[in-house]
């Protein structure tokens, strides 16, 4: 007999073989038991998982001399012939070559008549998603009532490409990916029956690379065979499955660390003249970015990568030693380039010049650096701005036409208190609040402060709310401490009354005309009214008392 | 033409071998690699040495059999490409197929169906293919030939043992350029650091006179004078009229600006330049470029090549890039 590959050789002859999809065959088993035959089955799952075998199990089980059994003999004519696919009532089409309405069409003839010799007349149509939609519509009523000794079976990689109305007739059967450990499980006792000797992890390569397929998983034991004879070691097939090598990984990710092109370029000619399959080393070295940058975002997170403990190690090594900035355009820049170099008949130009491109990335600043910079910056002109501004300020003419100076407002006197240029102002320890407690910083902005050798008067106008708040405990504590981190030494903060109480008391004797009159100053000369006219060139049209 | 006379490979066709040696012949394959290094070569003397009846696992090229399968005739040989003005193979072509391979083979042990292209086979016909490929009748083998596995149907793919081919290395192709055309060990290293490990494009590159072009090409490309706009159109013209070699010329351009670019990285010293006997002209060069502009370039001429399939105006390709060098040009003397 001519030589059968593993797949044929392994193909399970009853429902009790078929691994992985105990969902499918024990349904199938009970209502063979029970004798609820229905007349189409629909079998959808991704390839090599059993959808054509369990469709000869099912119609050996239906058509077996023993009688309709769960356990069909496989000894019987009917099963001998159903396994060599040559039984004159199992018809085994291949629907994609078979496609067309006329094929139906002659399908629907040949169904009236009865089975030459078994119980049903067993139709399997095998990658049926390739009828063309004429073909589908001409099945349709067939595969509602078919006669009573007919069967259906379907059988497809692709259910979606089914019309519903096919599918609704048919009961639908979904079978999965079959799980690592049971293809590892079942490549064990091949292994034992073929005398082939092969490691536990040597099958592992070889199930993980299958992704759930049966058919590849033999396939590739088989390429295993013929490539090592019956002694598979695992570097062989590591070989054989172009498996990426690891070191030239981290080689290279080193390379782009300490921004050495060399590193990169030899790399790169290395793998090539070693014949590794470039387009999967892209992949593997997009899957190591991924990896360090998901260590550096979740340290602690391991179960998210999947590595050895020497990769791991190496994994962590990396993301300490590249900003996060850095490894983010990376992790752009190499996989922006899928289109050129998964497309690419010479994909080589276009990784070295990716990885090149990544060395640049290198020289250039991280965002956080450049942030801190501007912010430094930032602080300078202010205070420098501050310094000067406080000269000429009192100088310049004020347009106002009523006579209360801009010092009532709050926001003026701070900064008009706080022009000593050697102690930093008032304004620069606002800002530095701001930075840890905005609502903190927003009381003070009420204040008028003055830094004076390391002494820190906050001065509020009387029956200021604030001014009850910043005299509590806690706050008072809070201020010190803040106060302190400012200027990084000791300081007496004191919180008091602004001097010039006398204030309310010449309010008392004004008219509320004038009161009102000097509210609308007040408000015209606030700094924060000021910046959004400016901001934003507009005029004020009223002003209105708020509503308390 | 035994095993032995096909350059590179061993690791394949050992495996082939082996195959043989043992009768383990799985009923399906897939030969997949870059085009022209010899992926059908392979197939055909795999054929061979199924149906020679001379040797186990090699073949003799002089027994009625072998002279067959080497002229095409031989009636267990089925071998499928595409139509000549048709780019896929079709469902016809294939149900024709099926319908051969129900017979016993004629003369030899064994049917061979060697299939060309399979990765452009259309979909229909791919579909028509798998209960074929999965459980072909006795004494068959399928063979596809692909340039490349990246698109083809997973279902295919599971049903066949897949071999890899591998780019033949330089001096397998300098070995071939010297030993079967008389190429001169110079031209012959030259070439085949254009030829991307494929012996049909060294074999291309080497009838073009490819040496005199790459200088010509390259003495403009290093011109220190600003380039007017038109002023390569001469070149361009003259290139452009035959597709094949402007593919080529593309290739130059790749190389080129990917050599100014490891120059940029300080790696002028580098073995790995494949214009190493222009270094004078690449120095030159490279002081008219940035990092920046060279990627751009580069990158646009990948997304030519890309595309090349979907057969862009040549002219226009290749002026994209030569002009969009000449603009950089004035944006710099600006």
């Amino acid at each position: 007999m001519a030589y059968k590959v593993l797949a044929r050789k392994f193909r399970p002859q009853t429902f009790g073989e078929v691994i992985g999809q105990t969902h499918v065959t024990r349904t199938l088993v009970n209502s063979i038991r029970e004798g609820r035959i229905a007349h189409a089955f629909l079998f959808a799952g991704e390839r090599g998982v059993g959808k054509t075998s369990v469709a000869r199990i099912l119609a050996k089980a239906l058509n077996c001399h023993t009688g309709l059994s769960d356990q069909p003999c496989g000894t019987c004519p009917s099963c001998i012939e159903i396994a060599a696919g040559t039984c004159i009532d199992v018809h085994e089409i291949d629907g994609a070559s078979n496609r067309g309405v006329d094929d139906i069409r002659t399908l629907r003839e040949n169904v009236r008549y009865l089975p030459t010799r078994d119980r049903y007349k067993i139709y399997i149509i095998d990658e049926v998603h390739m009828l063309t939609e004429q073909a589908f519509n001409a099945l349709l009523k067939t595969l509602e009532e078919p006669p009573s000794h007919v069967v259906f079976i379907l059988a497809t990689t692709e259910p979606h490409k089914i019309p519903d109305t096919i599918i609704s007739r048919c009961l639908r059967f979904d079978f999965r990916r079959i799980p690592t450990k049971e293809i590892i499980a079942h490549l064990e006792q091949i292994a034992r029956q073929e005398h082939i000797s092969i490691t536990r992890h040597g099958l592992y390569l070889i199930a993980r690379e299958a992704e759930g397929s049966m058919r590849d998983a033999q396939s590739i034991l088989e390429r295993a065979v013929s490539y090592c004879g019956s002694q598979i070691e695992d570097h062989d097939l590591q070989d054989m499955l172009g498996h990426i090598d690891r070191r030239q990984l981290f080689n290279i990710m080193e390379g782009i660390i300490a921004g050495d092109p060399h590193a990169c370029i030899d790399g790169i000619a290395r793998l090539y003249d070693a014949g590794v399959d470039l387009k999967r080393w892209y992949y593997a070295f997009l899957e190591l970015l991924r990896d360090i940058r998901i260590i550096k975002m979740v340290p602690d997170q391991t179960g998210l990568v999947e590595a050895s403990d020497e990769d791991l190690r190496q994994i962590h090594e990396a993301a300490e030693r590249i900003s996060d900035e850095g490894l983010q355009r990376c992790f752009r820049l190499w996989f922006s380039a899928e289109n050129d170099i998964v497309r690419s008949a010479n994909p080589k130009i276009a990784l070295e010049v990716c990885l090149l491109e990544m060395l640049q990335v290198k020289e250039s600043v991280p965002i956080d650096e450049l942030l801190s910079t501007i912010e430094h910056l930032q602080q300078h002109l202010e205070r420098s701005s501050t310094g000067s501004r406080a000269v000429p300020l009192p100088a310049q003419p004020r347009p106002a036409p009523a006579a209360p100076a801009p010092r009532s407002s709050p926001r003026a006197e701070a900064q008009v208190c706080a022009a000593t240029p050697s102690e930093p102002s008032g304004e620069e320890l606002i800002a530095f609040i701001a930075r840890t407690d905005a609502k903190f910083a927003a009381y003070l902005r009420q204040a008028c402060i003055t830094i004076e050798d390391g002494k820190v008067t906050v001065a509020f106008p009387e029956g200021d709310i604030f001014l009850d708040i910043m005299k509590e405990a806690q706050t008072e504590q809070k201020l010190n401490d803040l106060c302190r981190s400012f200027l990084q030494r000791n300081v007496t903060v004191t919180v008091q009354t602004q001097p010039g109480g006398e204030k309310k008391n010449r309010n008392l004797t004004e008219s509320p005309d004038q009161i009102k009159r000097k509210r609308e100053q007040q408000v015209l000369h606030n700094p924060v009214v000021q910046q959004v006219l400016k901001t934003f060139n507009g005029k004020i049209v009223a002003i209105h008392p708020a509503d308390r | 033409m035994p095993f032995s006379e096909i350059f590179g490979h061993e690791q394949a066709i050992s495996l082939l071998r082996q195959m043989i040696r043992s009768a383990t012949i799985p009923h399906a394959f897939i030969f997949y690699g870059a085009s022209g290094i010899g992926k059908k070569t392979s197939a055909f003397a795999f054929a061979k040495a199924l149906n020679c009846p001379n040797m186990l696992d090699d073949f003799c090229s002089i027994c009625t059999a072998c002279c067959k399968i080497e002229q095409r005739v031989h009636p267990d040989i089925l071998y499928l490409e595409p139509f000549e003005n048709k780019n896929t193979i079709g469902i016809d072509q294939l149900r024709e197929m099926q319908e051969q391979i129900a017979y016993r083979p004629f003369e030899g042990m064994w049917k061979v169906v060697i299939i060309d292209n399979a990765d452009r086979l259309q979909t229909e016909a791919a579909n028509s293919l798998l209960k074929t490929l999965e459980e072909p009748p006795d004494n068959t083998v399928i063979v596809l030939i692909a340039t490349s596995i990246a698109g083809m149907l997973p279902t295919i793919l599971s049903r066949c043992q897949q071999i890899r081919f591998l780019p033949l290395t330089s001096e397998t192709i300098v070995d071939y350029l010297c030993s079967r055309v008389d190429a001169c060990p110079e031209d012959a290293t030259i070439i085949a650091q254009y030829a991307h490990g494929s012996i049909e494009r060294a074999l291309m590159l080497f009838d073009e006179e490819f040496i005199n072009q790459r200088n010509k090409f390259i003495a403009m490309l290093s011109q220190e004078t600003v380039l007017q706009p038109g002023a390569s159109n001469d070149l361009i013209g003259k290139i452009s009229k035959e597709r094949q070699e402007a593919f080529a010329l593309l290739d130059l351009l790749e190389l080129w600006y990917r050599d100014l670019l490891l120059i940029k990285f300080g790696m002028g010293e580098s073995k790995l330049l494949y214009n190493r006997d222009h270094i004078n002209s690449l120095l030159k060069a490279e002081q008219h470029e940035t990092v920046a502009g060279i990627i751009a370039k580069i990158r646009r001429i990948h997304t030519v090549q890309n595309t090349w399939n979907t057969n862009p105006d040549i002219q226009l390709a290749l002026e994209s890039i030569l002009l969009q060098r000449e603009v950089i040009h004035h944006a710099v003397a600006i």
